[in-house]
């Protein structure tokens, strides 16, 4: 059986350190807390833990009490959204500070689970003096400064993305990672291909009426366009990894 | 000057139409052959936008089925699209020959899915579809998969890939 769904009185219980510095809680939240609560065990019931994260999360900010975040925490764990859920055990660990035995010995418990279930990312070789666009899965994360910068990720797979100042061209990692493991990415940014500026020498300036400039003008623009479109595009293109295709 | 702009225009109609594209993995978890029979697994996979599931689709951009064997057997198939929000028609025809070509092949049973939203441009999402056992007969009901049974763009393998309100992690 899983180890959730506590009463509906432990969700009243607010009489902690951190709740008691809050206002208390008004009646309609209180119901409405309630609510939220029982919809939350009635989709863990269900497996349905991304509802559940949302109705617990909700009686939470109603009403602060510690065995909402504590569901919070162990949905998201079910989920596999460890890094998630081990802030949201971090948070009720420092922000409640007279749990009762038993959630505290499983909160630290799972607390030091969910620590060591997420993965990090080290990307190797960025420039201390920039500051680079970091997003992992469509989702930004701050560059802080710290070299190599390091970037946690659940276990699964993941598109990193990587723009650097001045450089067009972002650098694209994906990849596999395990619970735990600490994978070193090396990254390295292409300076986007200077063309070749040169046009024909052509003395007393006849050379914009030169149909040979301009073909060579048409093909180096058409061929940087080209090249162009392909580097920016492979940040979004994914390969199929069949080769039983269909293009759609 | 009129060169220069026609050169640009061309170069800007090239850079466009470099669309970017989003790639469904769809696995077929297929059933084995009943009593030794030969039966092709026939993969048609169409943007729903243009393709009724009912109406039949003649082209030759179909993928060569394939052969059931004694155990169970995957197909994998890649189902690439350079836009969102498409829903994707997908028939499995189970037939005597490789194409369905033959005229008893004209009826030959067949299932029909739905899968909503299933590319998601720039992001590779997955789907495995498994058929129990070889159907009998040509059923003209159509199963829909839900988005949120798509894979992608979380890790683990979760039973549901839509957040709390709704929205796939790809989007």
């Amino acid at each position: 059986m899983r180890v959730l769904a506590f009463s509906l009185f432990l969700l009243l219980s607010l009489n902690t350190h951190a709740a008691a510095q809050r206002a208390r809680p008004s009646e309609a939240n209180v119901t409405e807390a309630r609510a939220l609560f029982i919809a939350g065990q009635a989709a863990v019931d269900s497996e349905r833990w991304a509802d559940a994260v949302d109705s617990f999360r909700r009686a939470y900010l109603l009403v602060h009490a510690p065995s909402a975040l504590y569901n919070v925490a162990y949905a998201l764990r079910a989920l596999g959204r460890h890094r998630e859920s081990r802030d949201a055990f971090e948070q009720l660990l420092t922000e409640h500070d007279n749990l009762s035995e038993q959630l505290l010995t499983d909160s630290r418990r799972y607390l030091e689970e969910e620590r060591g279930r997420v993965a990090v990312l080290m990307l190797m070789g960025l420039d201390p003096d920039s500051t680079y666009t970091v997003r992992l899965d469509g989702t930004g994360r701050s560059d802080d400064g710290q070299r190599p910068l390091l970037v946690e990720a659940d276990p699964g797979s993941h598109t990193l993305t990587v723009r650097a100042p001045g450089v067009d061209q972002p650098f694209v990692w994906e990849g596999e990672v395990t619970e735990g493991a600490h994978v070193r990415v090396p990254l390295h940014f292409e300076e986007p291909a200077t063309g070749a500026e040169d046009g024909p020498e052509e003395s007393h300036g006849g050379v914009l009426r030169s149909p040979i400039f301009w073909t060579i003008v048409g093909v180096l623009v058409v061929g940087g366009a080209v090249s162009a479109g392909v580097m920016l595009n492979r940040g979004d293109t994914v390969s199929p990894q069949s080769d039983r295709v269909y293009n759609l | 000057m009129n060169r220069l702009v026609l050169v640009s225009s061309l170069a800007l109609t090239l850079l466009a139409g470099c669309a970017s594209d989003g790639v469904l993995e769809l696995t077929l978890d297929l059933p084995p052959a009943p009593g030794g029979e030969r039966i092709y697994v026939f993969t048609q996979a169409r943007d729903a936008t243009d393709n009724p599931i009912l109406d039949e689709w003649r082209d030759d951009a179909d993928l060569d089925g394939v052969e059931l064997g004694t155990a169970r057997t995957q197909d994998h198939i890649s189902l690439r699209s350079a836009r969102d929000g498409i829903d994707v028609n997908v028939k499995l025809t189970f037939c005597s020959t490789v194409r369905c070509s033959t005229l008893e092949d004209s009826n030959a049973p067949q299932l029909l899915y739905t899968l909503r939203t299933p590319v998601y441009v720039g992001q590779r999402t997955s789907y495995t579809l498994r058929v129990a056992a070889v159907p009998t007969t040509r059923d003209p009901s159509v199963t829909v998969i839900d988005k949120c049974d798509i894979a992608g763009c979380v890790g683990g393998e979760l039973r549901s890939y839509c957040r709390a309100d709704g929205t796939h992690f790809c989007e």
